[in-house]
């Protein structure tokens, strides 16, 4: 793949992301984690649940603020420029198609990843941990990273597969596999991210064996039986396969519409 | 250059273009058909973004489809018009001329050159969206151009361009074919391949219908049914002229007797004889035109005359 048009590719697409709708668009989704647990405390004082505080800013920022960033801007790559009847401009180069993808990739994860460490940076304040916050920050920092990387290839694959109804068929394989299938307590949950990512998260912020007996998820799902590094080496390994089929599906598809040809 | 081995390209039960083969020498050629007719999937076989179903695509010796090698030396100006309202007309052709592998600096001189020739020199720093679709139509040629390419692929380059525009771009695609570069031309409008080049390939319902020169072409058509319209002054009179020939099927009167209208199979030797039978019958003619010149129906009779009805 060539990496300098890739890059190319990227830094076209980030200056065509500085745009006012598109910066007030990703204001709002970071701020909508800080508004809403600025209201839970409000409400009700704060988190009573044990680690209640990274199980909230891990559902909120991984889960929510980089599930919607990518669904909104990884999830359409190509289909916005067959809407828009630019892909054949960009088909023609000799860079391939695998390099404007990857460009593509990296403009839609790294725009996610901003966004989400925002919001991060601004649940703190809202959502102190009791103990070890800066701690708490960089695995939710790490674990954001990942998941943008990972989800961001996986919602690229199904835009390239997905050419009309991406957005749609995204949106139902998260909730079946990463919201559903990913607390099934079989073997299957290992094909999912979020499985790979909370076991990360639950490593590194230390915690221990005994959790506590009110503790809301089952510690064999959340701990699984692999190492931190072997989780890892999955999740960077889904992110690469699944990405690189993307690449192979791009390569190999027509994408001339048909009022085109 | 171009070399097709019986190319079809089916779109499921649809044919984009069907059994064509043709070769075609380095220089300009023009390809002619209605909308529709298979022009642009053609264009798109040729430029590697679509695979043929059946037959054999060469272009400049190598298969165009997900080839770098062909694409680095083909400049392709599609059909579709250029979307991106954010993006200036100069950075936009900057960019993809760095996705040909240019430097950045390299890529923004030929981006600024390229412009000026096309005569966007004015505007190239101004957004896309405020073009008017003839300064688009000059972006999409400057992106086609600018890394010099070997052959120039342009699908209806001329849309949008005001009359001086279209005077400049066809002396443009003249000096581009006389510098020994080559360039297919594809339109739906006669006039405007013949201005600037001689050779036609002829594309109708999805085939492949002649090629040639428009010498040939017109021979081709010479024995093809023919009406012609005849507007004068004394139309009785020549038509009681035109009835005694030949070459002439029948005549029949329109506009409350101003007009006459003549069948033919013979235009060539018509069109040949009938000055002197207008002088002879001593009629005045304001206007005469062939009832049959639109292109849908010249394609309509190459494709009879290509299966066989005529």
């Amino acid at each position: 793949m060539d990496l300098r048009a890739a890059w190319t590719v990227f830094r076209f697409e980030w200056t065509r992301t500085l745009t006012v709708p598109r910066l007030a668009f990703g204001a709002v989704l970071a701020l909508f984690p800080v508004a809403l647990l600025a209201l839970i405390q409000y409400q009700g004082g704060r988190l009573e649940v044990a680690y209640g505080a990274p199980i909230a800013l891990f559902v909120l920022i991984p889960q929510v603020v980089c599930l919607m960033g990518l669904l909104l801007w990884a999830t359409p790559v190509i289909h916005s420029e067959l809407e828009g009847r630019t892909w054949t401009y960009l088909a023609i180069r000799p860079a391939g198609k695998g390099a404007i993808l990857a460009g593509k990739y990296l403009t839609a994860t790294t725009w996610t990843t901003l966004v989400a460490l925002v919001s991060l940076t601004a649940c703190m304040p809202v959502i102190w941990p009791d103990t070890e916050p800066l701690r708490v920050f960089a695995v939710v920092a790490a674990l954001t990273v990942l998941a943008s990387l990972a989800y961001g290839a996986l919602y690229v694959l199904m835009g390239v597969i997905f050419l009309r109804r991406a957005m749609v068929a995204a949106v139902a394989y998260t909730v079946m596999s990463e919201f559903v299938v990913s607390w099934v307590p079989a073997t299957i949950h290992h094909f999912t991210m979020q499985y790979h990512l909370r076991c990360l998260g639950a490593e590194w912020l230390g915690w221990p064996d005994d959790l506590p007996h009110d503790f809301p998820i089952d510690r064999e799902l959340l701990f699984g039986s692999l190492s931190t590094e072997l989780h890892l080496l999955i999740l960077l390994s889904l992110t690469a396969a699944l990405f690189t089929a993307a690449v192979f599906v791009l390569r190999h598809r027509e994408l001339v519409r048909a009022d085109e040809a | 250059m171009i070399e097709l081995e019986h190319v079809t390209k089916l779109y499921r039960a649809v044919i984009g273009v069907n059994d064509v083969s043709l070769s075609l020498k380095p220089g300009g050629h023009g390809l002619l058909g209605p909308n529709g007719a298979g022009k642009s999937t053609l264009i798109n076989l040729l430029c590697g973004q679509l695979r043929p179903t059946l037959g054999r695509v060469r272009v400049l010796g190598e298969r165009p489809w997900n080839n770098p090698a062909v694409l680095r030396r083909i400049g392709v100006c599609p059909e579709q018009d250029v979307l991106y309202p954010d993006v200036t007309g100069f950075e936009w052709v900057a960019y993809l001329l760095e996705l040909y592998g240019f430097g950045r600096r390299e890529a923004r001189r030929r981006a600024g050159q390229t412009l000026e020739h096309v005569g966007l020199a004015a505007a190239m720093h101004r957004r896309i969206g405020g073009y008017s679709r003839g300064m688009r139509q000059r972006a999409k040629l400057a992106q086609a151009m600018a890394h010099g390419p070997d052959l120039l692929i342009l699908d209806e380059p001329f849309t949008g361009l005001d009359p001086v525009a279209r005077h400049a771009m066809t002396d443009t695609f003249k000096s581009w074919i006389r510098s020994g570069r080559s360039l297919l031309l594809a339109s739906h409008i006669l006039h405007e391949v013949e201005a600037v080049t001689p050779s036609f390939l002829l594309i109708y319902g999805s085939r492949l219908l002649a090629s040639g020169s428009a010498g040939e072409v017109h021979a081709l058509l010479a024995d093809v049914p023919n009406e012609i319209h005849i507007r004068c002054e004394g139309a009785s009179r020549l038509a009681r002229c035109l009835v005694e020939e030949e070459t002439v099927e029948a005549v029949r009167f329109a506009d409350r007797g101003k007009s006459l209208i003549l069948s033919t199979r013979s235009s060539a030797k018509v069109y040949a004889q009938l000055p002197d039978w207008i002088a002879a019958s001593g009629a005045r003619v304001q206007e005469m035109r062939s009832t049959d010149d639109s292109l849908q129906s010249l394609f309509a009779s190459l494709l009879r005359i290509h299966r066989g009805a005529l």
